[in-house]
């Protein structure tokens, strides 16, 4: 009996420490690690602004200084004009690229146009106002949902400034200086 | 699972949605294209002066007024006249006191007899060359070019007209004129 007692009580331990084994062992814990990396590139900016030889008409004239990309980020360009009679007009190119790996799709277009001369500038002109202001800003070549493909897409449009040929009286003094916000704005084309 | 491991599953989540964040903002680029344009000139031609030209007045022909006004864009003459034949002779003087070169593109000449206190109806060339008083004028001519700062005189003549034999029509005591020039920039080529 005592010998039995012995043996019981060996296999019990047996069992409880296979069944502490068993359970450490099945209490493992894996693990599962990644790494993830962005492997595109989002570039879309402005390379160029030039005079476009061709689209100059009477005596306006480009103000060189002006006239440029911006440096730090290429994310804006500049221009500077000066008209002196009725139906003088100048065009400027503009190109924009797609450096990146991803394709753009031009969202969205603002082209806002304000009288910036004298002492207090305007609201944004309105269409009719446009007509009949002595300085008019246009643009072609350009639109919306115009696609970028990635890597080697350019698209080269361009921006006219026009002394209103139908003017007929001395511009007033807000209306000799005026300025052009023309915004473009891209996101990666998904279709 | 123990808290450090918990601790990293939760840095490394965090960690992937900053990447996402930043990824999603990069893929939307606004270009902007600013323009400034400036209108550097001036255009201004108008009426300096209208004066009596004495010497060329004849008769009993006299002025009674002149007037310029006040933006130069018209000046006004008033005359009175006794016998056929009286001229009065105004000269006006027009300046370009801007910076574009102008040109006369156009005159018009209305004359109307206004004497009942009712305008009548524009006068023909026929009917002008018959009525009591007669406008004219000399020295300026369409197409005209007037340099920047440059001044051009002409002369509006007033005439009780010298064929007049009998006594004018009520209607006829007085006549008016209105003459319009229309300047415009001139364009070479």
């Amino acid at each position: 009996m005592k010998q039995n007692k012995t043996l019981l009580i060996d296999g019990l331990l047996v069992i409880v420490l296979l069944m502490v084994v068993g359970y450490a062992a099945f209490a493992t814990q894996l693990n599962i690690n990644g790494t993830a990396t962005i492997t595109s590139n989002w570039d879309v900016h402005i390379s160029s602004i030039d005079v476009d030889p061709e689209g100059t008409v009477g005596t306006a004239t480009n103000d060189d200084g002006v006239t440029k990309v911006n440096e730090e980020d290429s994310l804006t360009a500049n221009f500077g004009t000066n008209l002196l009679s009725p139906g003088d007009s100048i065009t400027y190119k503009i190109t924009v690229v797609n450096e990146g790996t991803l394709p753009a799709k031009l969202e969205k277009i603002t082209f806002d146009q304000k009288n910036t001369g004298g002492d207090e500038p305007s609201e944004n002109l309105t269409q009719e106002q446009l007509l009949t202001n002595p300085i008019v800003y246009t643009y072609s070549d350009i639109q919306e949902n115009d696609v970028l493909p990635p890597t080697i897409g350019t698209v080269t449009f361009k921006v006219t400034v026009t002394y209103n040929n139908a003017i007929q009286t001395q511009p007033t003094a807000q209306q000799l200086k005026s300025n052009l916000t023309m915004t473009l704005q891209y996101v990666e084309n998904k279709s | 699972m123990k808290q450090k491991e918990k601790n990293m599953v939760i840095v490394s989540l965090l960690v992937l949605t900053l990447i996402m964040i930043v990824g999603y903002s990069a893929f939307n680029a606004n270009l902007k294209i600013r323009g400034v344009a400036r209108v550097s000139t001036r255009w201004n031609v108008m009426i300096t002066q209208i004066d009596v030209n004495k010497a060329e007045t004849t008769g009993e022909g006299v002025s009674k007024a002149t007037t310029l006004g006040e933006s130069g864009l018209s000046a006004v003459f008033e005359s009175s006249l006794t016998s056929p034949g009286d001229t009065v002779t105004y000269d006006v003087t027009i300046e370009n006191k801007g910076e574009i070169e102008a040109k006369l593109d156009d005159m018009i000449l209305e004359q109307k007899n206004i004497g009942t206190g009712v305008p009548g109806e524009k006068l023909t060339p026929e009917q002008i060359a018959s009525n009591p008083i007669v406008y004219s004028y000399k020295g300026i001519e369409k197409d005209d070019v007037l340099p920047v700062s440059e001044q051009k005189t002409f002369q509006v003549v007033v005439q009780y007209n010298p064929n007049a034999h009998n006594q004018p029509l009520p209607e006829q005591m007085k006549s008016s004129l209105v003459m319009t020039l229309s300047y415009v920039q001139n364009v070479k080529g």
